[in-house]
């Protein structure tokens, strides 16, 4: 059964199980995938081993790394910077994701309902064709302290100047802001497809039983969007826990440790301290807990059925 | 099927609330990027940044494009191979674990799309180690393989949903003209995947043009796609906005141009679920 092909289903019923198992098509889709395969253990599934290895030794690239045990999970549990980094990426997180989910699905129900112009999308989707490099570059001059076109508007409106990406206290709203500007069109626009996807005559149904707007996006809209919104959901967590470019390009992680987030602090200890075993332990850690968080956000919203087929 | 939801009427005033935002929050940046990398360093003034420059200056232009042309082709090498590479591979695999049933393919799929959210960070130690170790280290060869192996489990995800809307009837067509495996993906699947390599090949080229975490860990100066370039120049101090303004927008270009040329195909891509969880 398991090797039949859908294309060309009875033929081959009657041959030896053996023959069955190592028959020529399945071998020719081997080698198919072959090359992808290849690629996947080389570049994912041994560099995951090699981290965890990594992570039990001392190594800066001078020596051979030697092996430590668990130290490096213990200076990590003792860095009060490594903890800090933590505290400020979940910040990020809480700050980025709800807000960015809102306004993309208040947009994307817009696009809907309101406008069905393609302009409309277009303009949406700009910011997310420019790389984080760029889209950092652009605020980081419209929101600069002193020659900053927003504290130029500030001041019109009689408000001080502010210091928005070198405050400790606004450096990470400003860092979830400017990721929310860049990434609402193009979570929008997959919400919208995924509203394109339901069937028009549950709307039609439930105009006919007298359901408002509101109704009808509460009752269908949105529990029949749930399997675009755990999509959405699960890859922009992941994707905030790891906030790099906008902080490499920014702050670089001040003022003092203000926007030093999780992934920032591991590649400064990696690549600029040479403490490849530290940054290991970090990484592993970091990958915990995303799993963790994957695995609750899948369970939590059950990802992977569709209210439509229940 | 019948006629599609009528407008919501009331909510006329809001198509103009959206435009208004979308003009303030997106189009206002993207004017005053242009307008300053066109002015004289000498004539940009806080004061008059939202208006005109009196005359117009190319030779920011010609700045950057001497300083960025190297890196520039670098993320053009880059990007070419890597996205073509990666959609060819997955439409091959969207071919296999979407027509055709064989020992493993159970396993094989799930462990692909896991790939999807393997956080980078995470093998990002490893993988610099593991390519100084195959002497890749530093180069453009090294980061396209790795932008090739992280883009399959996207592109093999969207080739397999893409494929499994194909009636399994033209494959016994072609099976009946006597196509084997090759010949039923070169002749029957292939010609029908235009659609697909849009949708895969804008997804590619934009998450691989700008890429900046591999791309500043995994080479050296000479090998340095743009963005590395860019993200040096915007941390020096006092810096005249005018250049790397108008590094942004040469480096912005390509990502604009292919969207401005395939676009309409991808969200059309989009919207019949080509991307989907």
């Amino acid at each position: 059964m398991a090797i039949s092909t859908r294309a060309e289903p009875k033929i081959g019923r009657s041959k030896s199980l053996l023959h069955r198992l190592f028959n020529q098509e399945s071998i020719t889709a081997y080698i198919f995938i072959f090359p992808s395969l290849v690629g996947f253990f080389a570049f994912i599934v041994l560099p995951m081993i090699r981290g965890i290895q990594i992570s039990f030794t001392k190594w800066n690239l001078m020596r051979p790394p030697k092996f430590i045990g668990l130290e490096n999970y213990k200076d990590a549990f003792t860095d009060p910077v490594f903890w800090n980094a933590l505290k400020v990426t979940l910040e990020y997180v809480v700050l980025n994701i709800p807000l960015q989910t809102l306004i993309a699905l208040f947009m994307a129900v817009m696009m809907d309902r309101v406008t069905k112009s393609e302009i409309v999308r277009g303009i949406f989707i700009l910011p997310y064709l420019l790389s984080n490099v760029i889209v950092a570059m652009i605020w980081l001059w419209l929101l600069d302290p002193n020659l900053g076109f927003l504290n130029l508007l500030l001041q019109q409106f009689g408000i001080h100047k502010q210091a928005f990406f070198f405050s400790t206290t606004q450096g990470i709203p400003t860092i979830a802001a400017v990721n929310i500007w860049r990434h609402m069109g193009i979570n929008a626009l997959l919400f919208y497809a995924g509203i394109q996807g339901i069937p028009k005559t549950l709307y039609e149904a439930a105009t006919i039983d007298g359901a408002g707007e509101w109704g009808m996006f509460r009752r269908i809209t949105l529990p029949l969007l749930r399997p675009v919104t755990v999509f959405v959901l699960v890859t922009n967590v992941v994707g905030s826990f790891q906030v790099f470019d906008t902080i490499s390009v920014t702050t670089g992680g001040g003022p003092i440790d203000a926007t030093r987030v999780i992934v920032f602090y591991i590649v400064q200890n990696a690549f600029e301290l040479t403490k490849f075993g530290y940054a290991a332990a970090m990484s592993v850690i970091l990958f915990s807990i995303l799993i963790v968080i994957t695995l609750l956000q899948m369970r939590v919203l059950r990802g992977n059925s569709s209210d439509l087929s229940s | 099927m019948t006629a599609t939801r009528r407008p919501y009427k009331r909510w006329h005033w809001l198509v103009y609330l959206l435009l208004v935002i979308a003009s303030v929050f997106f189009l206002i940046p993207a004017y005053l990027v242009i307008i300053t990398s066109l002015k004289e360093p000498a004539s940009i003034n806080l004061s008059t940044t939202w208006q005109l420059p009196e005359r117009w200056y190319w030779q920011s232009f010609a700045e950057a494009w001497t300083a960025f042309a190297p890196k520039l082709r670098n993320s053009f090498t880059l990007t070419f191979f890597a996205t073509i590479i990666s959609a060819l591979m997955g439409s091959m695999n969207g071919y296999v674990l979407s027509k055709w049933r064989f020992r493993g393919a159970n396993i094989v799929f799930p462990i692909m799309l896991f790939g999807m959210f393997i956080p980078y960070q995470s093998i990002l130690i490893p993988l610099f180690q593991f390519m100084r170790s195959i002497g890749l280290y530093g180069s453009i060869a090294g980061l396209i393989l790795t932008h090739v192996v992280y883009g399959l489990p996207i592109t093999t995800l969207i080739f397999r949903n893409y494929y499994a809307e194909i009636p399994d009837e033209m494959l016994d067509a072609g099976k009946i003209d006597g196509a084997g495996f090759f010949g039923l993906y070169s002749r029957v699947l292939f010609p029908l995947s235009l659609p697909g390599f849009v949708v895969v090949i804008i997804w590619q080229f934009t998450q691989i043009w700008n890429e900046f975490l591999f791309a500043v860990t995994l080479t050296r100066t000479d090998s340095q796609p743009i963005t590395v370039a860019l993200a040096q120049l915007a941390g020096g101090e006092a810096v005249k906005w005018n250049l790397p303004m108008a590094g942004a927008i040469l480096a912005a270009l390509p990502t604009l141009l292919v969207y401005i040329l395939l676009g309409r195909f991808f969200i059309r891509g989009l919207l019949a679920g080509s991307v989907k969880g």
